[in-house]
């Protein structure tokens, strides 16, 4: 499969990942190997297969509906801004996003 | 049906809602921590619903009862097979960059809720889906910056995705309500759309008659009030409807309502739509929900609003918007009810809950838990207006006075000495004394001005401070008279 | 006395008679870290490990208290530790102290073990060289100028070069076995369910589960009993019962001298042909040899769906990733770029920069096999035929109750050797990603030495939730063949020991 820079950028954009434009032909070219290599997959008929998503399946109780608190400050520990016990981001209510 | 559907300009929309409710459970969907409402930002939270590395999710077990209670009160079919999955996009309140939500495999689909209007008429609305997801945290934002809460953030939430099966604001607002007073039946959803408890999303088209296919849609996220619903709506048709008159093409995109003007604005195009990448969830099995559980359920349920609406016309004899009005609201119903069974008269009853107690509420902004009057408080003063104690005028003003004091309404009508005198000695004494001062509108009475009738018994009236009772009245003097 | 050749029973037994303080068994075991610095085995040491050993010398150490109370061990640093520092070996989280405990972290200091500290491995876990470590590659005691082998490289290098009594890694296509291979140490990777991942770093969550690292079986029954078991903090775990692992063996021992029952082995004989080196061919027919002089019966099976496994691998490995590693944004902890403006550059320069290259590739391709217009052709495919693998087991075990095949094709490579074509050090992973896929357990065990002196491994697979069947056999390889175990590299070296 061909990788092209618009591919990259696209799928760098979707998951909010940088590419430098000096690494994109490394990236490509090892991509494009790899996703070769998956092609084998094509001669694997799977008609009527069940695609297998979890490494379990068993019937189990749920967690009961109480609440057992957590120490925040242990989380807020980590926090890289923090103003006002807030977790602080650019302005977003101009930005392009969501 | 609700009147006629097409505008002015002959344009039918096409109307689908999409509503999340956040269900009442004490713990978030995936971890311990409280769901309570106004704590300090950033204290209800933990490594699960903060995302922090290595954190898993464990399902609540009341929030599947709940969720499956409502997929039953929709009429759906429940999927014995659930499967989660996770929407993944990235945005600050959404701490692992993806929504633990489900996609094809959800709770419940194919179901439907019916909606009234005024004149009997009633609609189904479709429902296509029911899922169960987990709420994000919440943006603020200052000049420079946005801050990120998330004490909401992994709060059990219901999706319930309808048919585009409404055809006027009207309609979608009737079909919101209906939702909330099943939820509000059911006591899975506190509903309280001040605090964000149910909010929805609307997708609107419209399209020249019905037979053509669907026009663009357009999205409108997030509106938290019938009202913004309603007047969302209307903009938006308009808007379209200009658009198309117009010649001009509607995209479709994802518009955000202006509560303070009242218009809607872009905020998303459609080619820039999220590819969200929803693969099911590896890190929760899929849920297996067998009959003897979803029977449970079903067992557990509460009689809900339009079997008591049958229930409330044929046993008290109300009419269907008596008994709608009545019923859209569980605790109304069940005032109305002791009320009934404290002194029967369903149909007064009916009178002064629609009448008095309504207006009341929506004055005060409160809901009838918070009135002042129980049930008694209300039937003891009712019983004075059946008895002929007091009548029907003196009775509002009591009850003015009742919902600012304390006072009973017997307390009320002794201090003021407003009873009603019905004693015919009484009030023939009365007349007696007012025939006697007033001989010249006696003679025009009886010479035929029959008009002065008023006059003499208003005289009477105030002779009596008003206590008289003026049927009684009115009976004696054209008896004296004539 | 050589502390380095003792199993943990022996020194539990030597703790409780007082022949040995625990606070001496702890620094003995820092002193041998600071020693071997330059294996880079450890990312984070805790020196404060003599005090919690001298707390556990003055409270003493009872008959009936947990065999591990007082025995120092290290975990892998994907693996939260309350308090302490993990990194995942990633510049994103370089600094992230974790505010709670992983189960196993909880478990095992609820047993008295003591955590020594936390080991390299390839950022995110994800290599399997453990050349992919923001902290620099792992070294290989047997040779210095070889891999570890990854991703768990740090705790399998700290058993074997005698850094720890016992370890944990993590494996999702083979992170324990094949550092622990390339090491001459046991290891399992058990059934998946039968560990709780609540607390660790996820990489795939279908796949991911943790293994205990030891130099012998015994050792490794212990580490396997005091944390597997269900857990509801991670619903994929199993309700099913543990077993005692170690308290079987200790008693399939008597029952073996009376009434052994005869298993079956199969090997994949296909699967093998080209790629596998002579020695470790050779290895094969040692461990088949062992087992069928103790009466075990061999059979030739096929395992037809195996050749599309590390497709598939490679495909529901970085789907899964590509979510997982979504979090890691520099919004609430770990590396933010200070060259930002918008919230787009903070999150796409915080991973862009805070990503190494290979994490960041697998987010590439995982984003791109989970994106419209690809997920049923990658994904979804993948997780079909994820299925038919599953079924090519279950079939064979119809027919045998383990598998006997080596780890890897070839001992540990040189370091640099395969870093340049990704693909290729991919296929480092050809026999072990079968049992994760399947879900299936499996015990690595060491088989002696290649030409070189590098350790060879096999592996025995077993059925969902047989380990008993894996340790019983590995026990038995271990009581015909002790030279396979308890080898502690630097010892050897040091000493001039050679096989």
């Amino acid at each position: 499969m061909k990788i092209t820079d618009e591919l990259i950028d696209k799928i760098g954009d979707l998951a909010r990942l940088r590419i430098k434009d000096s690494e994109k032909p490394r990236f490509s070219e090892h991509l494009a190997e790899i996703l070769d290599y998956m092609e084998d997959l094509n001669n694997v008929k799977v008609h009527n297969v069940e695609p297998m998503f979890h490494g379990c399946v068993e019937k189990k109780d749920l967690r009961p509906d109480i609440v057992i608190p957590f120490d925040a400050a242990k989380i807020m520990k980590n926090a890289h801004k923090n103003k006002d016990n807030y977790f602080e981001v650019p302005n977003i209510i101009n930005g392009d996003d969501q | 049906m609700n009147s006629k559907t097409e505008n002015k300009k002959g344009y039918n929309a096409v109307i689908g809602l999409e509503i999340h409710a956040q269900l009442s459970t004490k713990s978030k969907m995936f971890c311990s921590c409280s769901t309570s409402f106004g704590k300090k930002q950033n204290t209800n939270i933990c490594p699960v619903c903060s995302g922090q590395p290595g954190a898993l999710p464990s399902i609540n077990s009341r929030a599947v009862e709940y969720a499956v209670r409502a997929a039953l009160a929709f009429n759906c079919k429940i999927n014995n097979k659930n499967i989660f999955a996770r929407k993944n996009y990235f945005y600050p309140d959404l701490p692992k960059g993806y929504q633990i939500s489900q996609y094809e495999e959800p709770l419940a689909i194919n179901g439907w809720v019916e909606i009234g209007f005024k004149d009997g008429s009633k609609k189904k609305i479709g429902i296509t889906r029911l899922h169960m997801e987990e709420d994000a945290g919440k943006n603020t934002h200052n000049v420079n910056e946005s801050l990120v809460d998330l004490n909401r953030s992994g709060i059990p939430l219901i999706e319930i995705v309808s048919e585009p099966d409404m055809r006027t604001p009207e309609e979608a607002v009737a079909y919101f309500k209906k939702l909330k007073t099943v939820l509000e039946y059911l006591e899975v959803c506190d509903c309280n759309m001040e605090e964000g408890n149910l909010r929805c999303d609307i997708n609107v088209s419209i399209r020249k008659n019905e037979h053509e296919k669907f026009g663009t849609k357009v999205e409108i996220k997030n509106l938290n009030s019938f009202r913004f619903v309603e007047k969302a709506l209307y903009y938006e048709i308009e808007r379209q409807t200009k658009m198309l008159e117009n010649n001009e093409k509607i995209i479709q995109e994802t518009r955000l309502f202006d509560s303070s003007s009242g218009i809607t604005r872009s905020m998303r195009k459609k080619e820039e739509a999220h590819d969200y990448r929803y693969f099911p969830e590896p890190d929760l099995l899929p849920l297996i929900l067998n009959e003897s559980f979803i029977q449970k359920e079903k067992d557990s349920m509460p009689e809900l609003p339009d079997k008591k609406c049958e229930r409330f016309m044929e046993k008290y004899l109300l009419s269907f918007y008596d008994a709608d009005v009545l019923t859209s609201d569980k605790d109304i119903s069940k005032y109305y009810e002791d009320l009934v069974s404290y002194i029967k008269e369903p149909k007064v009853c009916s009178n002064w809950m629609q009448a008095e107690v309504m207006r009341t509420l929506n004055e005060q902004r409160i809901g009838i838990k918070d009135f002042k009057l129980d049930h008694k408080k209300l039937g003891d003063l009712i019983r004075s207006v059946i008895s002929g104690d007091i009548n029907q005028n003196t009775a509002k003003e009591v009850f003015n006075e009742m919902i600012t004091g304390g006072a009973s309404a017997g307390e009320i009508i002794d201090k003021k000495g407003l009873k009603q005198i019905s004693d015919l000695t009484a009030i023939e004494k009365i007349i007696d004394e007012v025939i006697s001062e007033s001989m010249a509108q006696v003679q025009q009475y009886r010479d035929g001005k029959t008009a002065v009738m008023g006059f003499l018994v208003g005289l009477v009236m105030k002779k009596s401070k008003g206590k008289a009772n003026p049927a009684v009245v009115n009976e004696l003097l054209k008896k004296k008279l004539t | 006395m050589d502390l380095l050749k003792l199993s943990i029973p022996t020194l539990a037994k030597m703790l409780r008679e007082k022949k040995i303080s625990s606070q001496e068994l702890v620094s003995f075991y820092l002193e041998r870290i600071k020693k071997h610095k330059k294996l880079n085995a450890y990312i984070t040491v805790l020196e404060d490990a003599v005090n919690k050993a001298k707390d556990i010398d003055m409270k003493g150490i009872k008959n009936d208290d947990p065999v591990l109370r007082g025995i120092p061990y290290s975990l892998k640093d994907n693996m939260l530790a309350d308090g302490v520092k993990t990194t995942c070996a990633s510049r994103i989280l370089e600094n992230y102290i974790a505010g709670y405990d992983s189960t196993i972290a909880k478990r095992l200091k609820d047993s008295g073990a003591v955590l020594l500290g936390k080991t390299n491995m390839d950022e995110f876990a994800m290599g399997s060289s453990n050349e992919n470590s923001h902290f620099g590659p792992v070294c290989n005691p047997w040779n210095e100028k070889h891999v570890a082998g990854g991703s768990s490289g740090g705790s399998a290098v700290s058993v074997s070069a005698g850094l720890s009594q016992f370890s944990y890694g993590t494996d999702t296509g083979g992170s324990v076995r094949l550092p622990a291979s390339f090491n001459g140490v046991a290891s399992l990777k058990p059934t998946y369910g039968r560990m709780s991942r609540y607390g660790i770093i996820a990489f795939a969550s279908s796949l991911d589960q943790i293994g205990p690292i030891a130099k012998n079986i015994e050792d490794l029954a212990i580490a396997y009993d005091v944390v597997s078991g269900h857990d509801p903090k991670d619903s994929t775990t199993s309700i099913k019962n543990k077993d005692g692992m170690y308290e079987y063996l200790i008693k399939e021992v008597k029952d073996r001298e009376n009434n052994f029952s005869r298993k079956t082995v199969g090997i994949p004989r296909d699967m093998l042909i080209g790629g596998c080196s002579k020695d470790v061919l050779n290895s094969l027919e040692q461990s088949k040899k062992v087992l069928t002089d103790m009466g075990f019966d061999f059979v030739d099976i096929d395992l037809p769906n195996s050749k599309y496994a590390l497709a598939v691998y490679y495909i529901i490995v970085t789907g899964e990733a590509s979510s997982n590693l979504s979090r890691y944004d520099g919004v609430r902890y770990g590396y933010r770029t200070k060259d930002y403006e918008e919230l787009k550059d903070l999150y796409s320069l915080s991973r862009g920069d805070g990503f190494g290259d290979e994490v960041r590739r697998r987010i590439i391709l995982g984003t791109f096999v989970l994106s419209a217009g690809y997920y049923d052709a990658y994904f979804s495919k993948a997780a079909k035929v994820r299925s038919l693998i599953k079924k090519d087991f279950e079939k064979v075990f119809e027919k045998c109750d383990s598998i006997l095949m080596p780890v890897s094709p070839v001992t540990a490579f040189k370091i640099g050797e395969r870093t340049k074509d990704p693909l290729e050090m991919y296929l480092s992973d050809i026999f072990t990603v079968s049992a994760n896929l399947a879900a299936v357990p499996s015990l690595g065990f060491p088989a002696g030495r290649d030409s070189r002196g590098l350790p060879i491994g096999m592996q025995l697979i077993g059925k969902h939730f047989d380990e008993k069947t894996l340790f019983t056999t590995a026990w038995m390889i271990q009581k015909q063949k002790p030279e396979w175990f308890n080898n502690i590299a630097t010892t050897v070296k040091e000493k001039k020991v050679i096989e």
